[in-house]
């Protein structure tokens, strides 16, 4: 199918605001008369909680009223997938982030010094900071269910035959770091009682509707007496799918009945807000002497610390992608999630996706190397092809990229030429010359989208044909930076057959927009770009109906629904899933043995995300998501102790700078249409930063010859393996 | 309550300084106070110096030294002609400091009060033989940096004294000169550690009254005279700059922080003094190169 308006570079809708610094973001809103809210947060990672006195607070100036958990109306708990999280702790804290009391107050300042000024008396409890020591079942536990979240264990075929079979062999440890969402803003919100009473909170979710129940829930208030709205957000990355301040506004306001705003600096927000999950994985995989995969066998280690958030569909996503793109005859897969002091970990783009794939990709290059095969021709020798069988066993029913991808990585230039490119030294001062070491690594994925078997997932769109041709497109996703707006507009626009301009897309609004389900897991394009088709294929009957009855109409509307479809048989919460889209990366490392530097100098990105809608917004995930993937391999790491946040600002939680990022990143899209997706699109912004990490670990493994297994990888690990290793070349 | 005053004239903030006790910040761009409310919070009376007039300016002073101001910011350093002339060495360290932002509001004379141990112009300053001139009712005094910096956040600074300026002797001769530092990044880090290195050149490969300093290994800048030593009178070669790398990653005494480790840091001065080196030996081989060409050409 030919298209006029999708697949054009056409300019971001929201692109000159924000430059412009027009966008209005959570953080810019205030209304007249408003309180400012201070969280009081716990002064112990893990503590009961003996008293709270709240007197001297209360008493200080301008504050107007200090809440404890007595002032919770409703449930006081909440979560995505278990309200375990209490709003407002009343007899003990399990993270440093916990809430105690909240303090409203006339202004900011007021607010945080009589915050200081809530006395808690806490009595200190054993600390639960090492996720092995959570295995045990004698530990004290930190929930009534016990420590560990959950659990899963899966197989195919026999693991001890595909391992009989195998020529190969490869066995290794991993260990993954926690990593900050590190968006731009911070959590931050506003609230008020609008002139029909009833309570907005305009904020930075990533499911407004999700958010409102939850809400509801704890103040006891029906959902239609809430409104929440979050149309910009700056920047989430799914750190922002739990509940930050949505409650604590609601809650001010409920209580004081007045207007409420928070803004969580940033040394807040890194401790209170949730991360990657940290992991340590296992993996053993074997191959053929004809190179031909046979069995991958992989345990996780996950830790979720002090509440589940997502923790268990993220294992779940883990063990899902554990084989990677592969066809493999032989798996096993045991993994656990569980409950520590350590923060708390939840969504963060990659999902589970971004840890197995650091496993599973340094296997594939370890094995490729003991075969002594190409790297890219073992991976595309195994690849899953539509109709195979996937790790887990389940058919690979949609379209399958993967292959495609692969081919395309193996044609591109830097891998063609890499052996040109990795002696290329003319960059460098001569003497130095035998210092510097460049190699070349690859890795391939693939990424669940949507939500997987058995969670509601669908999208509800309401589009409106105006006078003059003027074509409004309710949605209720949020705009988190990603440009799915564009992309929403664009497909408008080319079903309708109208101009781009005359599109204009109504986002996160409970009160105006349709539930179009969460801003999350690759899906907004694929969800809600069907369900806006739908809407004009309902819009465009009516159109002909009456048409055909001789009565033009100028004010149209249509809505529909759009279910994201599913696997038949489930194997947990959102497993699986079955629609993936696919990629393979290839990236150049130099690596100066001198300091250790490790330096990224290009990325080819080979993506599959089904047809490409919006390919400035397409190339900007790319870019950022290798951004991303070069801060989690090379930089990025929450560092605690006992608990205890030890870089909760950007001096010390180091992300990568522009000068860290290589110009040459090449992003090519690989259209493999997808039936089922709205003119065969599916999604991007995950896919475009999983592989990123394991393809830097390959490329230094090329460079000196040291295979890394621990993220990140920083000059003095290079210095130190270099230092162990006296056999390196 | 906190008092803050911006004043524009030098003897003005002198005759504020010998009255008043302690609990008085002096600060010019702002970039080490601002991000630490803590040192804030115990402050009375905050001055802001970044407007007075004879903090301000690079010149010749009348003794033949180059002047730096002490509000002069970091950015104007690195785009000045005299200093990237004469004390180029200066010039490449003030470069690496921070982001654009910082180095348009932090001050050379901030950099030597906040004396921080990874401060980037303390070891360039080292090399360049800088004095700091701490101006008081008493008139103005000079101190070697090396004399002026005494440990972390210390200085040999008197309450009722400010940094007036850093003096810089102007040599000449063919110099050559490098800054090298290992960050936690390439852009807007703090280093792990630094070196600083200056020498004259010599036609016949030989680099004489080497200076070497370094950074962020040890509780100040530190200059390596060990690593002098080795390089004094010798033509540099790659066996010469080994010798010298090993003296600086003896004469480190690092620890490890957040940032990074103690052999890390003891490992990299020597890398750092190396890569330097070598740039510095590849340079003088194609000089020597070309000079060689010229006298064939010519006979």
């Amino acid at each position: 199918m030919k298209c006029t308006v999708v697949g054009k570079r056409v300019e971001r809708k929201d692109a000159r605001a924000k430059v412009t610094g027009e966008t209005i973001y959570p953080s810019d809103r205030s209304r007249e008369g408003m309180l400012w809210v201070v969280a009081v947060r716990a002064a112990h990672p893990h503590a009961r909680i003996l008293s709270i006195d709240t007197e001297r607070a209360a008493a200080a100036a301008g504050v107007v009223r200090v809440l404890t958990a007595r002032d919770v109306p409703g449930e006081n708990a909440f979560g995505i997938q278990f309200h375990d999280m209490p709003v407002l702790c009343s007899d003990r804290v399990r993270y440093l982030g916990d809430v105690v009391a909240l303090v409203g107050a006339e202004s900011r300042r007021a607010a945080r010094q009589a915050a200081a000024l809530v006395a808690v008396d806490y009595q200190p409890l054993a600390l639960l900071t090492d996720p092995e020591q959570a295995l045990d079942p004698a530990t004290p536990a930190l929930h009534p269910g016990g420590n560990i979240l959950h659990e899963v264990h899966f197989h195919k075929g026999n693991i001890s035959v595909g391992f009989q079979k195998s020529a190969v062999i490869v066995e290794r440890s991993y260990q993954l770091p926690m990593m900050d969402h590190a968006f731009l803003e911070t959590e931050a919100g506003l609230s008020y009682f609008d002139e029909n009473d009833v309570l907005c909170v305009e904020s930075c979710g990533q499911y407004i509707y999700r958010d409102r129940k939850q809400i509801a829930s704890v103040l006891g208030l029906a959902e239609e007496k809430i409104r929440v709205s979050a149309e910009m957000v700056g920047g989430a990355f799914g750190g922002k799918d739990d509940i930050t301040v949505q409650i604590q506004l609601a809650l001010m306001t409920y209580v004081t009945g007045r207007p409420a705003k928070m803004v969580a600096s940033r040394e807040e927000s890194i401790v209170a807000h949730s991360k990657r999950h940290p992991a340590s994985m296992w993996f053993k995989t074997g191959a053929s002497k004809s190179g031909k995969l046979m069995a991958v066998e992989a345990r996780f280690l996950s830790d979720t610390g002090a509440y589940a958030s997502l923790g268990g569909p993220v294992l779940n996503l883990m063990a899902e992608h554990a084989a990677g793109p592969y066809l493999v005859p032989h798996v096993k897969v045991d993994g656990h999630v569980v409950y520590t002091n350590n923060g708390f970990s939840g969504a963060f783009r990659g999902f589970g996706c971004t840890q197995a794939c650091v496993g599973i990709e340094s296997q594939m290059d370890l094995m490729a190397r003991a075969l002594r095969r190409d790297p890219l021709a073992f991976r595309q020798a195994n690849v899953l092809h539509q109709g195979d069988a996937a790790g887990l066993g389940y058919e690979m029913k949609t379209a399958v990229g993967a292959e495609p991808t692969i081919r395309a990585a193996r044609a591109g230039k830097l891998y063609r030429q890499r052996r040109r490119i990795k002696k290329d030294r003319t960059h460098v001062s001569p003497s130095l010359a035998p210092f510097i070491r460049r190699g070349v690594g690859v890795a391939s994925q693939m990424q669940g989208l949507g939500l997987g078997v058995g969670i509601e997932d669908q999208a509800e769109v309401e589009v409106v044909l105006g006078p003059g041709g003027a074509v409004r497109v309710k949605v209720g996703t949020t705009e988190i930076g990603q440009g799915a707006y564009t992309a929403y507009a664009q497909m408008t626009a080319e079903r309708l057959g109208v101009p781009l301009e005359q599109v204009e897309i109504v986002g996160a609004d409970t009160g105006t927009c349709p539930d179009s389900g969460a801003t999350t897991a690759s899906r907004t394009t694929y969800a809600v770009g069907n369900a806006i088709l739908l809407a004009i294929a309902k819009l465009e009957q009516r159109r002909s109906a009456w048409a055909a009855q001789g009565t033009g109409r100028e004010n149209l509307s249509a809505r529909a629904n759009f279910t994201v479809p599913t696997q038949d048989r489930q194997l947990g919460d959102g497993l699986p899933h079955l629609l993936y889209s696919y990629g393979t990366h290839v990236v150049l490392v130099e690596v100066n043995t001198l300091t250790g530097e490790i330096s990224v100098e290009a990325v080819e990105a080979y993506l599959d995300g089904g047809r490409v809608v919006s390919p400035l917004g397409f190339e900007g995930q790319s870019e950022g998501g290798i951004a991303q993937g070069i801060g989690y391999t090379l930089f990025e790491e929450v560092l605690l102790d006992r608990g205890r946040f030890l870089n909760t600002n950007f001096d010390t939680y180091i992300l990568p700078s522009s000068k860290d990022v290589p110009t040459a990143i090449h992003t090519v899209p690989i259209e493999v249409m997808e039936k089922s997706g709205p003119l065969g699109a599916k999604g991007i912004s995950e896919t475009c930063t999983v592989g990123v990490a394991p393809a830097i670990l390959n490329a230094l493994e090329d460079a000196i010859g040291i295979r890394f297994v621990r993220l990140p990888v920083r000059a003095e690990d290079v210095i130190l393996a270099r230092e162990e290793s006296p056999h390196e070349s | 309550m906190l008092r803050i005053l911006r004043l524009p004239a030098l003897d003005q903030v002198i005759e504020i300084l010998s009255a008043q006790e302690s609990e008085t910040l002096l600060m010019a761009g702002g970039t080490d106070i601002l991000p630490r409310p803590a040192a804030l919070a115990s402050t009375r009376l905050l001055i802001d110096l970044s407007q007075v007039a004879e903090l301000q300016g690079i010149a010749l002073d009348a003794e033949g030294r180059i002047r730096i101001g002490a509000a002069v910011t970091h950015q104007e350093i690195v785009d000045h002609p005299l200093i990237q002339r004469k004390a180029q060495l200066l010039s490449m360290a003030c470069s690496s400091i921070g982001s654009v932002q910082i180095r348009n509001l932090g001050t050379i004379g901030g950099n030597l009060a906040n004396a921080s141990p990874a401060a980037d112009s303390l070891p360039a300053l080292v090399c360049l033989a800088a004095e700091v001139a701490l101006a008081s009712p008493r008139g103005i005094r000079f101190l070697p940096v090396s004399a002026f910096i005494l440990g972390p956040g210390r200085t040999a600074r008197a309450a009722d004294e400010l940094i007036e300026s850093v003096r810089i002797p102007v040599v000449t001769g063919r110099r050559v000169a490098f800054f090298k530092k290992a960050g936690q990044r390439r852009g807007m880090c703090c280093a792990k550690a630094s070196v600083a290195m200056c020498a004259h050149r010599h036609g016949d490969g030989r680099l004489t009254k080497p200076r070497v300093a370094m950074g962020a290994v040890a509780a100040t800048v530190i200059s390596v005279p060990a690593a002098e030593r080795v390089l004094a009178d010798r033509v540099l070669t790659m066996a010469v700059i080994e010798e010298a790398a090993a003296a600086c990653c003896e004469a480190a005494q690092a620890i490890d922080d957040i940032r990074s480790t103690a052999s890390y840091r003891r490992h990299v001065v020597g890398a750092l003094l190396t890569e330097g080196l070598a740039e510095i030996y590849d340079h003088m081989q194609d000089l020597a190169r070309r000079q060689a060409r010229r006298r064939r050409r010519r006979s």
